[in-house]
């Protein structure tokens, strides 16, 4: 018991706490929060139905619909139990979560702003599925922003790391803080491909790969979203019997790149190109995934380091 | 923590234990979160009875931690899923499709604000689309119609059913026929 405990521990000691280049930390951290920020801004730019761009609405809805999940009704809970804040607050708490996040993006006090942007998404995307609804669409971003307030991310790219060389004092290049984000955001993207093949073939075993499947939902949601393509694809059995069959492999597959690092550069495309399949004949835009595949991305084996900051 | 207090040289950070503490905290929380939503832990299928005192936890309780269980239920071949168009008659009794195009509007705007309510029957919404599909270079029309083509899924593809008329609107007259 003792011997697992202890290879237990060198397994997380090797694989979270390792010392890695803190650029990695820092281009995950521009890229995840430059695009959420987008979004956030030009709510209906990527999105169709965006919890950014509809507060007003939600605020309209009576009284009787508010539910609030149990984070929501956590963080508000100093305004009483249950309290619903209205839409002038919800208003306010998406400014101030923009302005930080323009602030994290710059890398200045980079923790403080980037724990008040993964809090202000936290709270007005669990508002937003606080009415009876819910979607999956920002669940791994704010994950994603709260791993990346606790770790030094922005130690490099950042306004910080600039003002740090100008005291003569500058952040070391590696740190052993800056790989578990990254990794845990790879387990964490595991988990949830993983869920949605379990949950696929727990509700209906293999006969979700009938083809028939496919072909009812694309053609359901292409009649919804007004696409062509839906319907299009929906029209061929064969075609959609082969894609069930590959969806299923590359969201229960996904997990292996965890232990077989390579398989994301094979998983990771196939994935991206299912949500980007996905999103032109389904519509489900899972845009702000984009950004997080930079968690598979050895970066610093890829771009050149610069002049006076070694890389590990 | 601010930048200055880690210089290059002066070793590990005094803080470095707590902060591994805390770093140690977030990765075991989130796994085993995500690990009990995503696996639906405690939210197992209903048709399991047995298992009904576990269902503690159903979507989105842990959100942001969420069981991935979009379009989960298969379907069997010839199932069909509703098509709703809406068709205009002139008077020579032709017909003509009213589409998001054909009367100007964005295909959420139509579907939402025009073609599902005349679905519902809301009647006062068929004069003012007729006039936007003539005023755009359509035919005056004397009949609106909400019609239903389901299309039914099977291994040659999507196939046709027969037309269902879900609702008329007579627009020479006041009432709906």
């Amino acid at each position: 018991m003792r011997r697992l405990a202890a290879a237990l521990a060198a397994s997380v000691e090797r694989r979270f706490f390792a010392p890695a280049p803190l650029r990695d930390l820092a281009i995950v951290r521009l890229l995840v929060v430059a695009t959420l920020l987008f979004v956030m801004v030009v709510p209906y730019a990527l999105f169709t139905f965006p919890v950014w761009g509809r507060l007003h609405l939600l605020a309209a809805l009576p009284d009787a619909q508010w539910h609030p999940v149990p984070i929501v009704r956590l963080l508000l809970l100093p305004w009483g139990d249950g309290f619903r804040p209205p839409l002038v607050a919800m208003e306010w708490v998406q400014r101030i979560a923009i302005a930080a996040g323009v602030v994290a993006l710059a890398g200045w006090r980079t923790r403080a702003a980037l724990l008040l942007f993964a809090l202000g998404n936290l709270l007005i995307s669990g508002y937003g599925y606080s009415y009876g609804e819910h979607h999956h669409i920002e669940a791994l971003t704010v994950m994603a922003l709260l791993a990346l307030a606790a770790a030094p991310s922005g130690e490099a790219l950042s306004l910080d790391a600039w003002l740090a060389r100008r005291r003569g004092r500058p952040f070391a290049a590696t740190s052993e803080l800056a790989r578990w984000p990254l990794e845990l955001m790879r387990w964490l993207f595991a988990l949830c491909y993983l869920s949605a093949a379990v949950c696929k073939l727990g509700a209906s075993g293999p006969a979700w790969a009938n083809g028939f499947t496919l072909q009812a939902y694309l053609l359901q949601e292409g009649v919804f979203w007004g696409t062509s393509a839906g319907p299009w694809l929906a029209g061929h059995h064969a075609l959609c019997v082969a894609l069930s069959w590959a969806t299923l492999a590359v969201e229960g597959l996904f997990p292996l790149v965890l232990w077989r690092p390579r398989l994301a550069a094979l998983l990771v495309p196939a994935a991206a190109a299912t949500h980007l399949g996905i999103w032109i004949t389904m519509r489900a835009p899972f845009w702000l995934y984009l950004p997080l595949y930079a968690v598979f991305v050895p970066w610093s084996r890829l771009l050149p380091s610069h002049a006076g900051a070694p890389s590990k | 923590m601010a930048p200055a207090e880690r210089p290059l040289d002066a070793g590990p950070p005094p803080d470095r234990w707590r902060r591994r503490r805390l770093a140690l905290a977030v990765i075991a929380a989130f796994l085993a979160l995500q690990a009990v939503a995503g696996l639906k832990l405690l939210s197992p299928p209903e048709r399991f009875a047995a298992l009904a005192p576990l269902r503690v936890a159903p979507n989105p309780t842990l959100w942001p931690f969420l069981a991935y269980d979009m379009y989960t239920q298969s379907w069997p071949e010839g199932r069909a899923i509703a098509r709703p168009r809406v068709v205009g008659i002139d008077a020579a009794g032709a017909r003509h499709d009213v589409t998001p195009e054909s009367v100007g509007l964005g295909f959420r705007t139509f579907r939402d604000d025009w073609m599902n309510p005349l679905r519902g029957g809301a009647r006062e919404q068929a004069a003012p689309l007729a006039a936007r599909f003539a005023e755009r270079g359509g035919a005056t029309l004397v009949e609106l119609r909400c019609e239903n083509v389901p299309a039914i899924v099977d291994r040659r593809g999507v196939v046709d059913g027969a037309t269902v008329v879900e609702r008329r609107y007579d627009l020479t007259r006041e009432e709906p026929r």
